[in-house]
């Protein structure tokens, strides 16, 4: 009996050393930003297993020959990018691809993809939890962030469209020696528009995230939202 | 039902119907209690921060798998239980390597963002402060299975029924009752030296003072 009472006083003694992180709800919040990000890479890598898988059946290749025309591109140009990534970008990148469609457009096909599709909620939340919006503001810049996710996707396509046409015109050339100086002409002069009205409306989109934000949260958000330098060339070894 | 268990309920409810703003109240809440749990049985401060950031994310991304008929803290620390065995599975085999990537009770990846320390265990700071006791209780709970580990820490610490913690351990409240009881024995058997020790001088402090006071 008086072990058992000296056990639970030795029990009593250890009390483990609680320090509260004020980060932890930021830090969770991250983690499911890029926990969503992962599945969905994980979801679309499936897919292209399966799909190798299918193809390499000769039976399936001729049977679905008609869909491979209309799925060629996907087949050949979109889904072996995707194959083998395994890496997922950070939340802070997913969230700046999802208000930049020109960083979409340079951004290589993995997490062009990813930030297509990503729902808001989760990049969101990580936001309000960096910047430490009251629910006011974080019901503002959602409000914000979903009048303008249209406006970002339409031009992400046209861009995206713009973009291939110029490279089939430049395999064109490649071909035939052939230079269609207007057509090239038009076709800088509308990329050039669809640049300078995407600047415009992530431009936009800032000043009125501004307005909602106070001064030391814009000053936050703006080095969140800042894109990164460029990695350092690596040493060199040959010397 | 408690008021506690009500509202962490109600919590899971709004979290379960798109309201994300509950799991903020959910860590609020759960923080502490998870936090001493994980502690005690892994025994290492940055390992109980990265289980108890996995366990939130579980609990968000698991929540259409709550069932409003079982108890939310029975869910809540089989969730931390399970990381914990995980992670203590994964020091077993690779005792010498950072742990990058373990996976779930499913056999699943978990966080591909979870990296610990190699050297896991108690810091020199904690081990200095800890009397000879208290630091033999900390290798005899560190050495004990998962389930009786699970079931004493539960019980003694967070004050869970034999019921609940059953429904973490996967047993009856019988079986828990059984694990609770060896697990003491094991304790006791490491400890008895000292718990022996500690006794006597007790009663040898006791006879002394009583033969000094006796004359007075």
């Amino acid at each position: 009996m008086k072990s058992k009472e000296k056990l639970n006083e030795v029990l009593d003694q250890w009390r483990p050393p609680h320090r509260t992180d004020a980060q932890l709800t930021a830090k969770v919040w991250e983690r499911i930003g890029q926990f969503e990000c992962s599945e969905r890479m994980v979801e679309r890598n499936r897919f292209s297993e399966w799909w190798s898988d299918l193809m390499e059946r000769p039976i399936y290749a001729v049977g679905m020959a008609a869909a491979l025309v209309l799925c060629g591109f996907l087949a050949g140009n979109g889904v072996p990018g995707l194959i083998g990534r395994g890496d997922s970008p950070s939340v802070d990148t997913v969230y700046r691809l999802s208000i930049d469609p020109l960083m979409r457009l340079e951004s290589d096909q993995g997490i062009k993809a990813v930030a297509a599709s990503l729902r808001a909620p989760a990049t969101l939340r990580w936001l309000q939890q960096e910047l430490e919006l009251d629910p006011v503001q974080f019901e503002r810049v959602v409000l914000l962030h979903s009048l303008y996710e249209s406006e970002f996707e339409k031009l992400f396509g046209e861009l995206t469209v713009a973009k291939s046409k110029f490279q089939e015109m430049e395999e064109r050339r490649f071909q035939d020696d052939v230079i269609d100086f207007f057509s090239v002409y038009e076709l800088v002069k509308h990329q050039e528009n669809l640049k300078k009205t995407s600047n415009e409306l992530r431009s936009e989109l800032l000043v009125k995230l501004a307005e909602v934000m106070a001064p030391d949260q814009w000053e936050r958000y703006q080095s969140l939202v800042k894109p990164e330098p460029p990695a350092a060339p690596s040493p060199r070894t040959d010397v | 039902m408690s008021e506690a268990a009500a509202m962490d309920l109600a919590l899971m409810r709004s979290l379960i119907e798109g309201k994300e703003s509950a799991l903020d109240d959910i860590i609020r809440l759960w923080e502490k209690p998870l936090f001493s749990f994980i502690y005690r049985y892994t025994q290492n401060e940055h390992t109980t921060q990265e289980i108890l950031q996995e366990t939130f994310v579980r609990i968000y991304t698991k929540r259409s798998t709550f069932k409003p008929e079982h108890r939310f803290s029975s869910w809540v620390f089989t969730i931390a239980a399970n990381l914990c065995r995980n992670h203590a599975r994964w020091m077993k085999r690779h005792p010498e390597s950072p742990l990058e990537l373990y996976p779930d009770q499913n056999g699943e990846n978990g966080s591909n963002e979870t990296v610990l320390p190699a050297d896991d265990g108690p810091n020199p700071g904690e081990i200095a402060t800890d009397s000879e006791e208290l630091f033999l209780l900390r290798e005899a709970i560190s050495e004990l299975p998962h389930e009786m580990r699970t079931a004493i820490l539960l019980h003694h610490y967070e004050g869970l029924s034999y019921k609940e913690i059953g429904e973490i351990v996967s047993c009856s409240p019988r079986g828990v009752e059984t694990r609770l009881y060896r697990a003491r024995k094991l304790l006791k058997r490491k400890l008895e030296d000292v718990l022996e020790h500690s006794l006597h001088s007790k009663k040898k402090v006791s006879r002394y003072s009583a033969s000094c006071l006796n004359p007075i």
